[in-house]
């Protein structure tokens, strides 16, 4: 069950968007990674090449940490349902799709993004999956706080743009 | 969704009531008016049947009508404008508030890990759909809120009211038939007439009322007419009326609020009372009336009179529920709560007339009275205002009753026979019309599955079909309409059930919607009773086609609560939500807000509750709330979500939380929630960007001093600083210093005792420890005392702080805090000084009094500040992300405890970055900084100590020590030393020798004693010793030429190891007084090896009264020098060999010292440097040795050009008889003037070298070897003094030193060489020994070797050297034979035993081993067999032997015979000497010089 509503409605819920263009917006994904307490332990966005210049709009950066969090709930009702990790499009709100991903340390994995690409976000999901377990067996870090190193980051960039944006 | 007050069925038929109109005659509302009331208004809260009553169907099946409410709309009453209808929704809604506080209706839900504060209700919500309801504008597809009927109101005290009555009827028709769209709507043409005769029975005339209702009753239709008696109390009784007026008022919740009357605080609980208060209310009212007669009684009885009379009538209508009756007590808190309004203006008059029956009353209405009896207004004036708001103050409770009487006889004799009738009428002619129909469309038309409504078809076709108002398909509404009404929701469904499929059929989408929601309804309406499935679908399309089709919002709103209420009910909760979040829109903020809270709520209510979309849907409610104004609901959405998202570190949501209650907060006054909200915006790691956070924080301080202006204002418990959350202070790095000024002033001239600054790193805190224990074991004579505690100055996280530190009386105290600004963001910090607490320590006054600074009144503060003097830090500013230290002096003036306990300052920001910018010049940027908004608060101050581990409790658990560095204890005032260096130089020449002068002051106010001082590098300086000190600036002190060469000193006085290590410095009288300023010169000498030294100097006094605990002080210096390379000095003595005078032989007890200088010094540009070195004067110190000079003429000096080397030969003499402590100084002047090296400086720093030496001397300390043996290992001192020299040379020297300006300077030294043993060659730059000689760590135990240890062979080779005295040319006529030359064997024992020595003519040295024991046995004879290998012979004696004292001298004389003439070495015999007893450890001795003789023959 989504909130899969009309588009136009929903539009109306946005929190202080000021009113762009749809096609300004494509293209854009906001990954996080959600840890065992709904404690956010990694985030990262990435933005399309042609748009990586164009000012961020840092007002609306909180609006992506909603919609992820409120997908929460619909991530961990569909868990039960499927024995897939790769959860696909869970949640939607306005132009904003969110994919999930649960690990087998039920970590979660969330994806807003706002073009349909799901063989993409699966094979970025499951890269990162990789590379946050080789990560966690770090014995320095410990699981569910959050992950602060260049490496890891730059992996989840360059992922992101081989299969997202790229 | 939240729980509402009525239940869904209760709500849905509250929402689709009857309506009935009400049309008044003008004489009939003034009755009504006595009352504050309107006749519509009046009947209101009689309008809810209490009793079932029974309604048959157009089938004549019995039905009953449970609690039917009926609504009464007043005929003359206008509709409200849209602006209007606005105006009120925002009331409702923000008229509706939860009380803060009330915990009943917050309950805990634990959701997985979340704990939520829930608020079950939401009034607001209700209010809204309540307010909604009424407000709907009628429309024509449903006849729901169409009046069935219309009740006619005369007066009995008209004339004719029969005349009236039939105008009211006209102008009703009137109405009906010419404004058909005017409201109120009529339901059909033949509505109810009702005739209602309005009596005052105490204006009125009883019997000409019973004569005009009889007459009316004969006109009209006998049940349509009643005889209403009311204002049983005249206006006079109610002035006089006491607490009886503290009945309930049940229609205060139906009318609107006058809004200028609205006190702002005793308001708001009204909107608490909703439907059920207000059936509490009613109850109340019934309970006292309790045995109301069913007769009614007359006149102006008072409750008292009332109680005799009888039950309640049977058929009375009960507004009261039974179960409620146990809240009969709370409700009437609240009733008296809500009555207070008339109540307090009303008790005003009774209080002119009985004074104490009002102080036995309400102790609030009293209160209230008395301000308004203050307040000059005349009693006829207060009763005008009491009428205004008074309700039904006229009625007593058997008016009410007869109210209700009549509501009921309305009800039951007119209406639901009317309505019986009218249904029967529809149904007739539906029925007529039905078998028409029936044949049209299928016969399964009666099955619901199979005729799914056909879907909203395209929004764009137009609804073109007008029906009339008689039309058939509308009789079918009707008829639906009127079966709902009166609860027949079978009969209605499958009458909308019918009516719906005809509209589709006419796509007649507005009536078709309306039809398919009034069918769900009353589906759902059913119930169990039903058996069919709640068909939410067909709301669904409902909604959706008044969306789409009709784009008729009004309609889709209602529906959308209907249905969601009914779906709730279901427990459906997922598609209630889904209802609701399709009905919010982008233009119409209030209903998207409630319907977003309500969605929340149903996410909330579910099964499985989905907390993370509830916090969602809240914080969407609460931006809705916000954009239409409702900020109250805003604040409590927001409020709401933070729950969720609390510490769960989705920082950027957090912040947004935040910021939105901080403002939110802020506009409704809430400034603490305001502060506490931006306070959370500003702790912990930020991601906003910097402009973001400028704004935060300009924002949090401008909230802050808001709130702390009204704090001011209105508390008196001022003075308690708040705290500030930033910037971050590093509570553990906290340092103490004690002591130390921080403005320390360093003069050209003078350089005082650094002491200990913050910088001083702890790891040289052992090194200083081990300093003063030196001094004080000095000073105690070699006793430590058992309470030594090593003196500490400075206090941090990484020393021992398990006692407090101890300062005195007028030293000051400087705190290091180190701040860090979390932000990136400039903050400002002004005004900052320490907080802290004191209790002084004066004995005799009987309990001492905490004294504080935490206080904002200059008097106090002054106060305090002549206890502890407490600096203040004018400003700090802080950078993004900087840490800073700050200092903080406290100066204390008392003696006692002194506790530290937080800083205090102001926070602001940096105005405007662009105005700095601009600006330009620092000036108007610091004022820029000074003008910006601050406040002022405090930071706490409190140290943890170290975590404990030593008990096994410790090592588990986590516990922590006490740190107490920031508890301070003051003591009575010490002296204090100070200390001067007067051009303390800061580089040196390795070597040089300079002296300074040092100020010594005791800047206390007592007197100080017993000055020492200890450095870490004894060679370092020297005071001098001896009377006769050189005048400051010269060095050197000079002999006279005249004087004897040699002189001895006792070396006794360098003996002791204090005093090399602790120097007492010489004090006139030993006391320094206060005030008092002593120079003493001071000489220090470079280091000898190049590079930056640094050197600590200790100096320990003691106070001369002893007061405390305390007995010493000490003073820290930290001199840091740099040494540039000079001098390098290479020394070998080589013992003689040659013959230097013809007749005295070699000197035995003499030696060769070769000497290489070298400068080492190079010359640098711009660079002070050494141009050229002059050698002014050898010095030798020796127990034993003196020094000459080989040269006869050294007056010129002798000088040593840059990266010159320079040889030396010295001759050295064994002096004849010296004490082994004593030092021989003898000195080679190569200048005129000749130093005196016994003198102060020159010998101070060589015996500083010697004992240095002898400290750094590797052999001599201790290592583990010698444990290992098993005895110690013999002496063979003495043996090897054969060896030793123990020499020093002293080179005093002269360096011209060419400085950066060009000028020349010169400058002396000294260098030490020390010479230990022949043929070794020492140098003046001291080699490090180096650790490497550590013999490898071992796991097995190795052997010990048995074998005796013995001397080195080097060592018992050399023991005694010995020469040949012989003539160095002989001449001989060797034709006359052999030639005979005397030869005098001097033999000299080197060593300190006496030795056997066996001196062998016949045996070569070198031709022979270094043990031959068997040939030194062998006869006499044969010796003459030895093979000949030199062309001379030893004759005579040939074997000598002879024992030699220590160091005793011997001559054997012996005879040597040459065959031919030549050259010969004598030196060819062998020398035996042994040491012990044992004659057979004989051995050889080397001597290797040649002895040449020369033999010339002769011819003669």
């Amino acid at each position: 069950m989504t909130t899969m509503t009309s588009q136009r409605r929903l539009r109306s819920l946005v929190l202080s968007r000021s009113e762009n263009d749809p096609e300004n917006m494509s293209g854009m994904y906001y990954f996080i990674i959600v840890g065992h307490y709904d404690n956010p332990i990694f985030e990262a966005e990435f933005n399309p090449p042609n748009k990586i210049n164009e000012p961020k709009i840092d007002d609306h950066r909180h609006l992506n940490q909603f919609i992820a969090h409120a997908a929460l709930d619909l991530v961990d009702e569909q868990a039960w349902t499927t024995s897939n990790m790769y959860l696909k499009v869970v949640d939607k709100f306005n132009e904003w799709f969110v994919s999930a991903f649960i690990t087998a340390g039920r970590m979660r994995f969330l994806m807003l993004h706002d073009v349909k690409n799901e063989d993409g976000i699966k094979n970025f999901f499951t890269e990162m999956y990789d590379t946050y377990v080789k990560f966690a067996m770090n014995p320095f870090y410990e699981i569910n706080t959050p992950i602060k190193s260049q490496a890891f980051e730059k992996k989840a960039q360059f992922f992101g743009r081989k299969y997202l944006t790229g | 969704m939240a729980q509402c007050k009525q239940s869904a069925p209760e709500f849905i038929q509250n929402a689709f009531s009857p309506h009935i109109a009400v049309l008044c005659s003008a004489d009939a509302e003034v009755l009504c008016k006595k009352n504050n009331l309107t006749f519509a208004q009046l009947i209101q809260p009689f309008c809810r049947l209490g009793t079932e009553v029974h309604i048959r169907d157009p089938n004549n099946a019995p039905h009953t009508v449970h609690s039917l409410r009926i609504k009464v709309c007043d005929m003359s009453s206008t509709p409200p404008q849209q602006a209007d209808v606005r105006k009120m929704l925002n009331d409702a809604v923000s008229g509706a508030q939860l009380q803060t506080g009330e915990a009943g209706r917050c309950n805990v839900k634990s959701v997985g890990s979340y704990d939520l504060q829930l608020h079950e209700s939401t009034p607001w919500f209700e209010a809204y759909r309540e307010c909604f309801l009424d407000v709907i504008t009628p429309s024509d597809h449903e006849y729901l809120s169409h009046c069935l009927a219309c009740a006619f109101v005369v007066s009995s005290s008209n004339t004719d009211p029969i005349a009236i009555f039939n105008s009211l009827t006209g102008q009703q028709l009137q109405q009906q038939q010419q404004f058909p769209n005017k409201v109120p709507r009529w339901f059909c043409p033949g509505i109810l007439n009702y005739y209602v005769l309005l009596h005052d029975v105490v204006e009125g005339e009883q019997a000409r009322a019973e004569a005009i209702y009889q007459s009316m009753k004969s006109t009209f239709k006998p049940h349509c007419c009643h005889l209403l008696q009311i204002n049983s109390r005249s206006l006079q009784t109610v002035e006089n009326m006491k607490s009886e007026t503290s009945l309930p008022d049940p229609w205060s919740q139906f009318l609107p609020q006058p809004q200028e009357i609205q006190p702002p605080n005793p308001h708001k609980p009204r909107y608490f009372i909703t439907w059920e208060g207000v059936e509490y209310d009613y109850l109340q009212s019934q309970d006292e009336d309790s045995l109301f007669p069913s007769h009614l009684s007359e006149g102006d009885l008072t409750h008292g009179q009332n109680l005799d009379s009888s039950s309640i009538m049977e058929g009375s209508i009960e507004t009261g529920l039974e179960a409620t009756e146990t809240k009969v007590s709370e409700s009437t808190s609240t009733s008296d709560l809500m009555m207070d309004h008339p109540l307090a203006f009303t008790a005003p008059v009774s209080l002119h007339e009985d004074a104490d029956v009002c102080r036995e009353g309400d102790g609030t209405a009293a209160a209230n009275g008395y301000q308004d009896s203050k307040s000059s207004l005349s009693p006829s004036e207060l009763r005008e205002k009491a009428k205004l708001r008074a309700h039904g103050i006229c009625l007593t409770s058997s008016d009410m009753d007869r109210l209700k009487i009549f509501m009921h006889e309305f009800v039951v004799r007119a209406l639901i026979p009317w309505a019986e009738h009218q249904m029967r009428i529809f149904n007739d002619q539906l029925t007529s019309r039905k078998g028409l129909h029936r044949s049209f469309f299928s016969a399964t038309k009666k099955w619901f599955g199979s005729n799914k409504p056909a879907g909203p078809v395209q929004a764009n076709q137009n609804t073109s079909v007008v029906y009339t108002s008689e039309a058939p398909e509308l009789q079918l509404r009707r008829l639906a309409d009127l079966a709902f009404l009166f609860q027949m929701y079978d009969f209605a469904y499958h009458t909308y059930h019918t009516a719906k499929r005809d509209f589709n059929n006419d796509h007649a989408w507005l009536h078709f919607a309306g039809a398919l929601e009034m069918a769900s309804v009353s589906i759902f309406m059913l119930g169990s009773a039903s058996q069919r499935q709640y068909p939410h679908h067909y709301m669904e399309s409902a909604i959706t086609t008044y969306l789409t089709s009709c784009r008729n919002i009004q309609y889709a709103t209602r529906a959308t609560l209907v249905s969601t209420e009914a779906l709730k009910c279901r427990g459906m909760f997922h598609e209630a939500a889904m209802q609701f979040l399709k009905m919010t829109s982008e233009d119409t903020d209030l209903v998207s807000a409630l319907f977003l809270e309500q969605a929340a709520h149903c996410y909330i209510n579910m099964k499985s509750p989905m907390v993370r979309k509830y916090a969602f849907h809240m914080i969407l409610a609460g931006h809705r709330f916000n954009k239409s104004g409702q900020r109250k609901h805003s604040l409590r959405a927001y409020s709401q979500a933070l729950q969720i998202f609390k510490g769960k570190q989705w920082k950027l949501s957090e912040d947004h939380i935040h910021f939105t209650i901080g403002r939110q907060s802020f506009n409704l006054k809430q400034l603490e929630n305001a502060t506490s909200a931006f306070k959370h915006l500003l702790m912990g790691e930020s991601k906003q960007p910097a402009a973001q956070q400028g704004a935060y924080i300009r924002e949090y301080l401008f909230v802050y001093k808001q709130q702390l202006a009204l704090d001011a204002g209105e508390s008196c418990s001022y003075g308690r600083l708040p705290e500030l959350p930033m910037p971050n202070l590093d509570v553990g790095a906290i340092k103490v210093l004690l002591g130390a000024h921080s403005s320390r002033q360093e003069t050209v001239r003078k350089t005082p005792a650094s002491g200990i600054w913050f910088d001083h790193d702890e790891e040289h805190n052992s090194k200083w420890q081990s300093l003063e224990e030196r001094l004080v074991l000095s000073a105690n004579n070699g006793v430590m005392p058992v309470a030594f505690r090593p003196t500490l100055r400075c206090f941090t996280n990484k020393t021992e702080n398990k006692f407090s530190p101890a300062t005195f009386v007028g030293e000051p105290i400087i705190v290091e805090v180190e701040v860090e600004n979390p932000l990136l963001v400039t903050l400002v910090l002004s005004d900052i000084m320490l907080l802290w607490s004191f209790l002084p320590g004066i004995a005799g006054t009987d309990k001492p009094q905490l004294i504080s600074n935490e206080v904002s009144t200059g008097v106090k503060n002054n106060l305090a500040d002549e206890i502890i003097q407490t600096t203040v830090v004018k400003e700090v500013v802080l950078e993004g992300h900087q840490r800073k230290p700050i200092h903080l002096t406290l100066v204390p003036r008392q003696p006692g405890e002194l506790r530290v306990v937080g800083l205090a300052y102001n926070l602001g920001t940096s105005s405007q970055n662009a105005s700095a910018g601009l600006s330009g010049s620092n000036n108007t940027a610091k004022g820029g900084y000074m003008g910006s908004i601050y406040v002022r608060g405090k930071q706490r101050l409190e140290v943890q100590g170290p975590r404990l581990n030593i008990t096994s409790e410790d090592k588990t658990q986590k516990n922590y020590g006490p740190d107490r560095r920031l508890d301070l204890v003051v003591l009575e005032e010490m002296p204090i030393l100070e200390v001067n260096f007067c051009d303390f130089p800061d580089s040196l020449l390795c070597g040089e020798v300079h002296c300074i002068e040092i100020e010594i002051t005791n800047s206390g106010r007592s007197p100080l004693h017993r000055l020492k001082v200890t450095s870490s590098d004894p060679t370092f300086f020297t005071f001098g010793s001896g009377r006769d000190l050189p005048k400051y600036p010269y060095v050197y002190q000079m002999k006279s030429v005249d004087r004897l060469d040699t002189s001895a000193v006792e070396s006794s006085i360098c003996d002791t190891n204090s005093r090399n290590t602790v120097v007492n410095i010489p004090l006139p009288n030993a006391v320094l007084k206060p005030g008092e300023v002593v120079s003493v010169p001071l000489w220090l000498r470079g280091n000898d090896i190049g590079g930056v030294h640094e050197v600590d100097f200790l100096f320990y006094y003691e106070p001369v009264n002893i007061q405390s605990k305390v007995r010493h002080r000490i003073l820290q210096h930290k001199a840091v020098v740099k040494t540039v390379e000079s001098l390098s000095v290479r020394a070998t003595v080589t013992k003689p060999s040659t013959c230097v005078t013809r007749n005295q032989g070699q000197e035995l007890n003499s030696c060769i010292i070769s000497c290489e200088l070298e400068n080492l010094s190079q010359v640098q540009v711009q660079c002070p440097h050494i141009q050229e070195l002059q050698i002014t004067q050898v010095s030798c110190a020796s127990p034993r040795w003196m020094v000459e000079s080989l040269s006869i003429s050294d007056q010129e000096g002798l000088r040593v050009g840059s990266r010159e080397t320079l040889q030396l030969t010295l001759k050295g003499k064994k002096a004849d008889s010296t004490a082994a402590e004593e030092f021989l100084f003898t000195e080679v002047p190569f200048d005129i003037q000749q130093i005196s090296s016994v003198k102060t400086p020159c010998c101070d720093f060589f015996f500083h070298s010697v004992v240095h030496r002898k400290c750094k001397d590797p052999s001599k300390s201790d290592t583990p070897v010698p444990r290992r043996h098993h005895r110690p290992p013999p002496d063979f001192s003495r043996l090897n003094r054969a060896l030793e020299i123990n020499l020093t040379l002293i080179f005093l020297w002269k360096a011209f030193v060419a400085q950066e300006n060009g000028q020349m300077k010169i400058l002396v030294g000294q260098h030490h060489v020390h010479i230990d043993k022949v043929n070794t060659v020492a140098t003046s730059y001291p080699f490090i020994m180096s650790n490497n000689n550590v013999p490898p760590l071992k796991f097995m135990r190795d052997l010990e070797p048995q074998t005796k240890s013995q001397p080195s062979l080097e060592v018992t080779t050399k023991l005694i050297s010995f020469s040949f005295v012989h003539d160095q040319t002989v001449q001989h006529n060797f034709s006359k034979g052999i030639c005979v030359v005397p030869v005098t064997l001097k033999l000299q024992n080197q060593s300190e035993t006496a030795v056997d020595i066996l001196v062998d003519t016949s045996k070569s040295s070198d031709r022979l081993g270094s043990t031959h024991a068997e040939s030194t046995m062998l006869p006499m004879s044969y010796h003459t067999s030895q093979p000949m290998n030199s062309s001379f012979r030893w004759v005579g004696q040939t074997l000598a032997r002879l024992s030699l004292g220590p160091g005793a001298g011997q001559h054997v004389t012996l005879r040597a015979a040459f065959c031919h003439p030549g050259i010969y070495n004598l030196n060819n015999l062998a020398v035996f000497v042994t040491y012990s007893d044992d004659m057979s450890q004989m051995i050889s001795q080397k001597h290797s010089t040649p002895s040449i003789i020369t033999l010339n023959t002769t011819s003669l």
